[in-house]
């Protein structure tokens, strides 16, 4: 067996030439995405290539649409923290495990760490920062305040966002539910029984 | 001139009086017949709203204009010199600002842990620094290495160190004549290898007359603190001072590093600020050397750097809780009484020399104590403090012989058995609370038809932390009412922002939502670390103090509009008062608008000592309930009850998150968290949070926690804080309840289906014949 | 990590013929590969983006059972009340694995096609059989999460969970690699590393999986799908074992599929014939329970896999004797 330390595995090396139309082409498609290329589905010969530079990204966050200039491979929560200013979601562990930068895609939680912007195309983002505000908060914030829900307060705004999906999903969970329902969000500090709680109070004012 | 008064200490029905002489200044104890209206209440943090929708800004979330992005490059190998790096590549990547090198900033060329750093540079993009980064070429001088306590022990073994560093090397009792990082001075060490021989000799004796011997190995294993936020800041230059948006527990600690002639950056000025901290748990008191660096590459590049570490540098580098390997022989008379107690025990620093002790031999009255302490190096990341150092690792052991001792002696029930060798006036009255709501005497269930075991089981804990001086805080009353009061400290997520507002309200007579804080600023008085649990207990007292002080100012200006007593005035709920509790129909507000100035500004400090008070120590008792899948090894921690006294309690909703907190911080360590060491290459094989597991929601007991509310007369605000006590007993208790529902015992955390299968299993083979006198489970 | 191009395809067919001359990844859910993509374990020039397909979402009724395109969320093949009702076992599995988020991410597609979770595979810097090397570094490394079947060659597990349960039901993975569609069994399409060490599935270059076709012929309300790991909120399982009984209503059609063991889903026949010899009583769980080690060969640190595969398979035959006929 081979134990001597060495080098990685190098990289798909093949290159795949891109014909310049092609490329100029995707610059605008991406725009229109996913109408574009579902529109022209089985027409033409060739995917549509994007990047590796930025491309024009056009997502709907918080019910307001936007455009911003990114990488294809930049991922959600990247575009999120670094081209919107939307720093609620965090990086933590950046792998899926930890549900730090949970927001949802079209009412559905997801790691935005771990897909791609562009996939969220057409798709309604919501992150903390569409969920209340300051000034205005939801239910379920209230009660995370008066249920000293949060510690550190790092992954607070993805549970915030996971239990207000759960809610909308299930407005009278039971703790089992509201366990499963947040088992995908770590959080360090050890604030799950107070996240219960809050949930359970909300549950029980019939908010959400 | 020092006041003499008398106060009540003590808690529930265990009052007695004091004589307390008041040091300069400082103002007596809240009394338990005082009607308080903010301090003791459940009141929602401060900062909640802000963590609630996502606007408070951490570290990680500043991006000053133009900033770029630093990586470290680590290194790969567990134990090497670096014989060169060159840049050259590196340099000329696109994007590329700054770059630097380890061994020319640090002065160490030498890698003892896979994850060490090597070099660093800064570049526009996150995708150029990582391309960059990996341009770098690294000539290493690779070198055998050790990555375990138990191959770095062993004869011939790597050294992990350099020089004439040993591998395992006694920590306890300490050497005489040591030098630093070094080894003994062989002379002066003589006269303590014979105190050590003299005092084996003495307890081998006591624990050859006792009446029961037991004895134990134990293993704990390396945690890492895995903060959420990592470690590291955002560092910007602006006209000539640096400015360091930091993951820190200690701001002023983080700026003293960096303005240090000592240290690598230098800066005559340097403000830091935390106002939001996401976690540190004991990791993060060091500016460390992502800090250090960030703070160059910045001076470099010319522009701010945000030089946070990613995940897997965070969990190989940025520390952990030492593991440990701990032998006992514990000698008991029939009558209960703990007689003896011998310990060996080994830990691992990592590649450091940072401290990797057991605390084991505290808690209960052992008897004589005969102690021998060895850290051993491994070539893996170095330990830090982690919330409690020590004592987790310590109680694990300690109270699973506490257990076995129990058992040995025919009838007597674990919880009695603690109660005789344990003094501890605030515990003694926690047992029975813990032992009624755990339910310690309710029948267990046995396996039968089901494969499910249950069983309880109970450990103690102790704390020091009254905290002491170091602290100051400004309060400022202006002339349109509005409140603020500063301390430069940080809250990792604790509540201090809280407390301290609670308590400067409560002195001023107002309630917590008109007063603002600000903490987080080294440019704001200074304040303590978050640290050992005192931070509290040291930055309360000076808020109260300057809160204190700045009322009397503002009754003193009260008193000359309106020509009355000044010593006949106080405020209360918002209201001018007088003594005997009449309102004199002025309100703080109007009160406030007879200042001839803008404002009143107080900047007090703390006593620098705390008083003899009730108790130097909180306690506490926890115990746990744990269901065993007995077919597959899954156990499952359904109910911890954590009795706990933290003095006076200021907000009892913060301080139960804190238990609750160190609870399930404990089952974890009880039950999941390890790191893991590949033996092929050196290398953490989970830097990461799949394959570190850290308890989520379904794992996560049902959390009893009841408070002890302690008038303990140690300060004028008499607080103890809670961040580490709630964290030692959890693993042991959890360790107790298991071996109660198997009936063998795990001698190993984390407890997981393998061991617990193993346990099963060992215990269902043949016995291999009693070798110890009395030793039963 | 490292910015590549991301190819969309329109069709199945382009993307099928993209990726052939390229060598490109597919990306579905994303979960798998970007994360192997962070970790420089594959540094794809180009990945080639399934989610924009048309027609490979859903679950749709056939003549003979259900269809389920690959692009299907993992949450919505759990909760499809076709699944719930005929074949509890894959619902009940999607909800023990991985997390909320994930599962409404992460495709079926992806997840019967993602990398085992080897840490060593997944760390750069570790050549093996795996990825180009040669020798495995678990079977004299750690190993606790490793395979104790089928491990010579290579001791990955088999990460997902619902392979075994799409064994035990004898499931049809339908492939596409240009305009040629095929379908493979389920018990075929998981491959050991002697057959060949650098794929976990029978995938040509170029092939797709569109859709996976569970026969209602094989559906029965006696199941069971037990699994232990370390922790109950997002862990992978230590070892997994899945139990159909009479399948179809067919006396002694039975399957047992052993999962997080061995490098693919392990079917059992001889634990079948056993079942099939007699009543689930508990002489039955005795005899399944000497038996079901067979074969293995624990490494250093996991033969507590056995007496773990043990009590998973005495709860199996519980709860299926515990469940009410129809």
């Amino acid at each position: 067996m081979d134990k001597k330390p060495e080098e990685p595995p190098e990289g798909v090396s093949r290159r795949h030439f891109l014909k310049g139309a092609g490329a100029a082409a995707a610059a605008v498609s991406v725009a229109q995405l996913p109408s574009e290329v579902q529109g022209s589905n089985g027409t033409e010969d060739e995917p549509t290539i994007l990047g590796p530079g930025p491309v024009p990204i056009q997502l709907r966050i918080n019910g307001v649409d936007g455009q911003t200039e990114a990488a294809p491979s930049t991922t959600l929560l990247d575009l999120l923290r670094d081209h919107q200013g939307l720093t609620g979601a965090k990086r933590v562990c950046d792998r899926g495990s930890c549900g730090a930068c949970t927001v949802l895609l079209d009412g559905r939680t997801v790691d935005s760490c771990s897909m791609l912007a562009i996939d969220a195309v057409g798709s309604e983002i919501t992150t903390v920062e569409g969920i209340g505000t300051p000034e205005n908060l939801s239910d379920l914030q209230q009660a995370f305040i008066e249920k000293d829900a949060l510690q550190c307060g790092f992954c607070t705004p993805g549970m915030v966002v996971s239990c207000t999906a759960l809610l909308k999903e299930n407005p009278s969970p039971d703790r089992e539910q509201i366990r499963r329902g947040i088992s995908g969000n770590i959080c360090r500090c050890g604030t799950y029984q107070n996240i219960i709680e809050a949930v359970e109070h909300v549950s029980r004012k019939g908010g959400k | 001139m020092a006041e003499e008064i008398t106060i009540k200490v003590g808690f529930g029905d265990h009052f007695r009086d004091l004589t307390v002489r008041l040091q300069d200044g400082d103002i007596a104890p809240w009394q338990p017949d005082q009607q308080l209206d903010v301090v003791g209440k459940r009141l929602p943090r401060l900062d909640a709203v802000a963590k609630v929708t996502g606007t408070a800004k951490f570290a990680q979330d500043q991006n000053p204009a133009g900033m770029i992005h630093g990586r470290i490059l680590r290194s790969p190998h567990p134990n090497a010199d670096i014989r060169s790096v060159d840049l050259s590549a590196a340099k000329a990547m696109p994007g590329v600002r700054a770059v630097l090198t380890v061994p020319e900033v640090f002065e160490d060329s030498s890698a003892r842990f896979a994850g060490a750093e090597i070099a660093a540079i800064a570049a526009d993009t996150e995708q150029q620094a990582d391309a960059a980064m990996r341009a770098i070429q690294v000539e290493y001088d690779i070198k055998d290495f050790c990555v375990t306590i138990d191959t770095s022990m062993e004869d011939g073994a790597p050294q992990v160190g350099r020089g004439d560093q040993k591998n395992v090397q006694r920590v306890s009792p300490r050497s005489r004549g040591r030098r630093r990082g070094g080894n003994a001075n062989p002379g002066a060490d003589q006269q303590v290898l014979d105190r050590m021989a003299a005092r084996e000799k003495e307890v081998s004796a006591l624990l050859a007359a006792s009446d029961v011997v037991v004895e134990g190995t134990f293993r704990t294993q390396v945690q890492t603190h895995a903060p959420f936020e990592t470690h590291g800041a955002v560092c910007s230059w602006e006209d000539g001072q640096l400015v360091c948006w930091a993951s820190t527990q200690a701001t002023f600690g983080f700026r003293g590093e960096l303005t240090s002639n000592w240290g690598q950056v230098k800066a005559s000025e340097c403000r830091v600020l935390s106002e939001y901290v996401g976690g540190g748990f004991g990791s993060k008191f060091s500016a460390g050397r992502e800090g250090v660096i960030g703070a160059l590459l910045a001076k470099e590049a010319g522009v701010p750097v945000k030089m946070m570490l990613d995940r897997s540098g965070e969990q190989t580098s940025a520390g952990n809780r030492p593991d440990a390997l701990q032998k006992m022989r514990m000698g008991v008379n029939k009558d209960g009484v703990i007689q003896a107690l011998q310990i060996r025990s080994w830990g691992t620093p990592g590649s450091g020399t940072g401290g990797a002790g057991a605390h084991n031999d505290g808690i209960y009255k052992l008897g004589e104590v005969d102690k021998v302490e060895y850290g051993v190096r491994t070539n893996c990341g170095g330990a830090r403090a982690h919330r409690a150092p020590g004592w987790p690792q310590g109680s694990f052991a300690l109270e699973q012989m506490m257990d076995m001792a129990a058992h040995s002696l025919d009838g007597i029930d674990p919880i009695e058995f603690r109660k005789k060798n344990d003094d501890h006036p605030i515990r003694v009255a926690e047992y029975d609370i813990a032992k009624e709501r755990i339910g310690w005497n309710k029948a267990r269930v046995r396996g039968g038809a089901s494969n499910i075991c249950t069983g309880v089981g109970i450990a103690s804990n102790l704390w020091f932390s009254a905290g002491g001086g170091g602290a100051s805080a400004l309060v400022r009353i202006s002339k349109d009412g509005s409140v603020e009061i500063r301390n430069g400290a940080q809250d990792i997520g604790t509540g201090t922002r809280t407390v301290m507002g609670m308590v400067a309200a409560e002195e001023l007579g107002i309630p917590l939502d008109m007063v603002s804080t600000r903490i987080g600023d080294t440019n704001d008085p200074q304040g303590p670390m978050s640290g050992g649990s005192t931070t509290i207990g040291t930055l309360t007292p000076a808020a109260r103090l300057a809160a204190h002080y700045a009322k009397k100012e503002l009754l003193a200006v009260v008193a000359d509009r309106k020509g009355w007593d000044p010593t006949d005035l106080d405020i209360r709920k918002a209201r001018v008062i007088r003594n005997d509790g009449s309102d004199t129909g002025l309100s703080f507000h109007d009160a406030c608008q007879l200042m001839d100035d803008d404002a009143i500004e107080v900047l007090k400090a703390r006593p620098r000592r705390n008083y003899a008070g009730f108790s130097d120590t909180n306690a506490g008792v926890q115990a746990a309930e744990v269901e065993v899948d007995m077919e597959t090894g899954v156990v499952r921690v359904k109910k911890v009850v954590a009795v706990a006294d933290a003095g006076k309690l200021i907000n009892p909703m913060t301080a139960e998150s804190q238990v609750r907190g160190g609870v399930i911080q404990g089952v974890s360590y009880a039950l999941t968290e390890r790191r893991i060491m590949d033996r092929h290459k050196g290398r953490m094989l989970n830097d990461d949070l799949e394959n570190y597991k850290i308890l989520g929601s379904l794992d996560c007991p049902e959390i009893d926690v009841v408070l002890v509310d302690v008038y303990n007369g140690k300060s004028n605000t008499q607080v103890m804080g809670l961040g580490e006590p709630p964290i030692v007993a959890t693993a042991a208790a959890v360790a107790n309840a298991v071996a109660d529902a198997i009936g063998t015992r795990v001698f190993e955390i984390p407890i997981t289906p393998k061991k617990v299968l193993e346990a099963i299993a060992s215990k269902k083979a043949p016995d291999p014949g009693g070798k110890k006198k009395g030793a039963r489970l | 990590m490292k910015p590549f191009k991301v190819a969309i395809p329109k069709s199945v067919e382009q993307a099928s013929r993209f990726q052939k001359s390229d060598d490109s990844p597919f990306i579905a859910g994303g979960t798998d590969l970007l994360a192997r993509i962070k970790e420089y374990v594959v540094q794809p020039e180009t990945i080639v983006d399934l989610k924009r397909i048309e027609g490979m979402t859903g679950i749709t009724s056939t003549d003979d059972g259900i269809r389920i395109g690959a692009l299907t969320t993992m949450n919505e093949v759990a909760t499809d009340g076709s699944v719930t009702d005929d074949y509890p076992a894959l619902s009940e599995t999607i909800m023990n694995a991985a997390t909320p988020q994930i599962r409404n991410m992460a495709t079926i597609g992806g997840n019967i096609c993602q990398k085992p979770r080897c840490w060593y595979l997944r760390h750069e810097g570790y050549s093996c059989a795996k990825n180009g090397g040669s020798g495995c570094w678990a079977r004299e490394g750690e190993n606790e999460f490793h395979a104790i079947f089928d491990n010579q060659v290579c001791a990955v597990t088999s990460p997902s969970n619902v392979a075994p349960v799409l064994v035990a039901y004898s499931a049809l993975i339908e492939i596409q690699g240009g305009e040629e569609k095929r379908e493979i069994p389920a018990e075929d399409f998981f491959i050991t590393p002697d057959q060949d060490p650098g794929r976990e599935v029978l995938l040509e270059p170029g092939e797709v999986v569109i859709s996976i076709h569970l026969p209602a012929k094989n559906r029965t309300k006696k199941w069971s799908y037990t699994e232990a790991r370390e922790k109950q909120s997002f862990d992978w399982a230590q070892a997994s074992v899945t139990m159909l009984y009479d399948r179809g209503g067919r006396k002694g059609d039975h399957r047992v599929v052993l999962g997080a063991v061995s490098p693919a889903p392990l079917r059992r026949d001889d634990l079948e014939k056993i079942l099939k010899s007699g009543s689930l009583d508990d002489a039955m769980i005795k005899k399944l329970q000497m038996k079901i080690g067979d074969g293995s060969h624990p490494l250093s640190q996991n033969g507590y896999k056995v007496p773990m595969l043990r009590g998973l398979i005495a709860q199996g035959v519980r709860n299926i004797s515990g469940r009410k006929e129809g």
